[in-house]
């Protein structure tokens, strides 16, 4: 029996995971997001529906051989949702998305087929439900992504699962007045507008980044840019804010300003007054850790009639293209290594303004995650759970992250809201495999299967002693039993591992161990085992 | 926790591993052999000692207990076997098997297996363990 302070330890570390977000609706998210469960459902989801949809997924996933079948297995040991939420999260990612390497027949309605529907309705380019079936539809859609992007339908898929990639790319092959984009935003308040009106200053920037070298540019500075707004060529402007191509880059900077957290409305191409907002706040927060004076003209202006001219270009270099050019693990233990150093060496006074801003965080990471997502106007109201991007940035700024929570920064409350989501997921999922380990040591674990009048009981001690009580016949539950043990002594190796690795770390660092320490220890090893666990440099996950 | 002093904290953390150490140590110096038991006997359960659920057709609540205390039925032998350290293995098997115990024994020689993999997964921790320092 545990006791003591042991005893203590281990109801902490319930209650820390009491408070950490359950995995359940990002699942769900990403079953809407698929097509799993109809987006129209959303506000009055049924736990049927969930289920149902959760094991036809399932079910499309070991049939679309996207993932190794070993690996499949061995997520599975680490938890169920666990398991279904990573590969949820790795078919929806659109910054190291999945690679295909051949597009479906037509006629196909497997993962895949809404994987690539799934794509194009992120950006905008699937007005269909993305169960539908792979048709002419969807490599017509496609081949406007393969236009702008000078390739084949199916190099277009990949770009959409690597923004940041696809971004450079085209930043790459069009000339950079293609990346002044204009658009109508008539909703926008009047307040706005004024305080986005800086048109003098924005052309004398363009006219000093772009010289009058293009018609384009010499047309803006003198037909568009004018003293009297009046007197604008209206036409133009209409035509800029419809061509296609302006438009998917309108989209494409929602989507990033989606995934790096400062956006949080509606993915509809809609650039009101919350896009707005996460762009000035995009500016802010650069100019907050890079002590820059970066001014919103220098990316955007109001002219006339709801129409904004934008500098997509200074404003994709500067701010969305992040990459640190390490892989996700490495960056993550950087991350964590630097705060947790910084943890060390604080005072007890710091320490504990960094834990009770942790707290806060832990709060507002799940805020809109407490709830099941929420349908608004057709459209899903998402948050964007893939992690690359978040990581590289937080790799920039690792020295200054510990700190940005201590003296809770507010510019960067809502990066770091985004970041530490992350981590928190691991920390509840090592937290549930030391718990689970520990119980099963100390808790007699008992795992019991029936059926109709069959029942099999098997208990196992600390020492691996078993003893199993069953009924006469057991034909009939038999083989679930065997199954259901089996798998519970697999996932028994790595809670035992998770186990073993936070008793090693605690001893090995008993002087300076603090609870904000053990917390983030837990997290890196976590990280570790998992990884040794999944073998994941040996994984193939692209055999299409 | 961010109410807690640090050093009442520390001071918690500290004699809580060590003792979560030695309690895991008292545990296991019971380890030198394996022992699998397997019961049976004449009894049926009841509707309201099911739990349903979404996932399982049926999840026995504490089967194990509301079996061998509820149940007032005598638990048979079918199979005990001890695994000792030195991997010598002792079998004791109910004579006269049914077709029924026969499935029993199938069972039990899987438990065995699992068990056999429960204990590795424990030597593996606590090797791992040793290694500290």
């Amino acid at each position: 029996m545990i006791s003591g302070t042991a005893a203590y330890i281990v109801t902490r570390l319930e209650q820390e995971m009491e408070r950490l977000p359950d995995p359940h609706n990002e699942i769900i998210q990403h079953l809407i997001e698929l097509a799993y469960i109809p987006v129209q459902k959303a506000n009055a989801m049924r736990s049927a529906d969930v289920f149902k949809a959760k094991a036809q997924c399932l079910a499309d996933i070991a049939a679309s051989l996207l993932f190794d079948s070993a690996y499949l297995e061995k997520l599975l040991l680490i938890g169920e949702d666990f398991a279904l939420k990573t590969l949820l999260r790795k078919i929806c990612d659109i910054d190291q998305g999945l690679v295909i390497k051949t597009l479906p027949q037509g006629g196909e309605s497997d993962l895949i087929a809404r994987m690539i529907h799934y794509r194009l309705d992120v950006f905008g380019l699937w007005p269909r439900d993305v169960a539908t079936p792979f048709s002419s539809f969807s490599l017509y859609q496609l081949g406007l992504i393969a236009d702008f992007a000078k390739c084949t339908a199916l190099q277009a898929f990949n770009f959409l699962g690597d923004v940041e990639q696809f971004t450079r790319y085209l930043l790459q092959i069009h000339p950079p007045e293609k990346f002044i984009l204009i658009f109508q935003s008539p909703k926008v308040s009047d307040e706005t507008k004024n305080k986005l009106d800086r048109r003098h200053a924005f052309k004398r920037q363009l006219i000093e980044d772009f010289g009058e070298r293009s018609d384009f540019i010499k047309f803006l500075a003198h037909e568009i840019l004018k003293n009297n707004p009046k007197k604008v060529d209206v036409l133009f402007l209409q035509k800029q804010a419809n061509d296609p191509f302006k438009q998917f880059m309108l989209r494409l900077i929602q989507v990033h300003q989606w995934q790096d957290g400062f956006y949080g409305g509606l993915l509809d191409s809609d650039i009101g007054e919350v896009s707005l907002k996460s762009i000035t706040d995009a500016i802010g927060f650069y100019n907050a850790t890079d002590k820059r004076d970066i001014k919103t003209h220098r990316v955007i202006t109001y002219v006339h009639r709801g129409y904004f001219v934008f500098n997509s270009l200074f404003f994709l270099q500067e701010y969305m293209i992040e990459d640190a050019g390490i892989e996700n693990q490495s960056l993550e233990e950087k991350v964590l290594a630097g705060i947790s150093t910084q943890l060390e060496t604080a005072n007890e006074g710091d320490r504990a303004s960094f834990m009770a801003n942790i707290d806060q965080l832990k709060k507002e990471s799940y805020l809109h995650a407490a709830e099941p997502p929420q349908e608004r106007k057709g459209l899903l109201q998402r948050i964007y759970f893939g992690t690359k991007r978040l990581l590289s940035k937080a790799f920039r700024f690792v020295h200054k992250i510990y700190g940005w929570v201590k003296d809770k920064i507010v510019e960067m409350w809502g990066f770091l809201k985004s970041l530490f989501r992350n981590f928190f997921e691991q920390l509840q999922t090592g937290i549930r495999a030391f718990l689970e380990g520990i119980g099963f040591m100390f808790g007699n674990k008992t795992i019991e299967s029936a059926e109709d009048t069959e029942a099999i009981a098997t208990k196992f001690s600390l020492d691996s002693d078993a003893v199993s009580i069953s009924t006469k016949s057991i034909a009939a539950v038999h083989h679930g039993h065997t199954h259901k043990v089996r798998y519970k002594i697999r996932s028994l190796e790595f809670s035992l591992a998770v186990v073993g690795g936070i008793l090693k770390m605690a001893i090995s660092m008993v002087n300076v161990l603090t609870w904000p320490l053990l917390l983030f220890r837990i997290i890196k090893i976590f990280q570790d085992i998992s990884a040794s666990y999944m073998e994941l440099s040996k994984i193939e996950m692209s055999i299409q | 926790m961010a109410n807690e002093s640090d050093k009442i904290g520390q001071k918690k953390l500290k004699s809580g591993f060590q003792q979560l150490m030695s309690n895991i140590g008292e545990a296991i110096a019971d380890a030198a052999s394996l022992e699998v038991s397997t019961f049976t006997g004449d009894f049926t359960y009841t509707a309201n000692q099911l739990v349903s659920n979404d996932v399982d057709k049926a999840r026995i609540k504490n089967v194990l207990r509301n079996m061998t205390l509820e149940s007032a039925t005598e638990l048979k032998l079918v199979a005990y076997t001890n695994v000792k350290i030195d991997s010598d293995v002792t079998t004791f098997v109910k004579s006269d098997l049914s077709q029924d115990d026969n499935e029993l024994l199938k069972l039990h020689k899987e438990m065995i297996e699992s068990s056999k993999a429960s204990r590795q997964a424990m030597i593996n921790m606590v090797k791992d363990l040793a290694k500290i320092g």
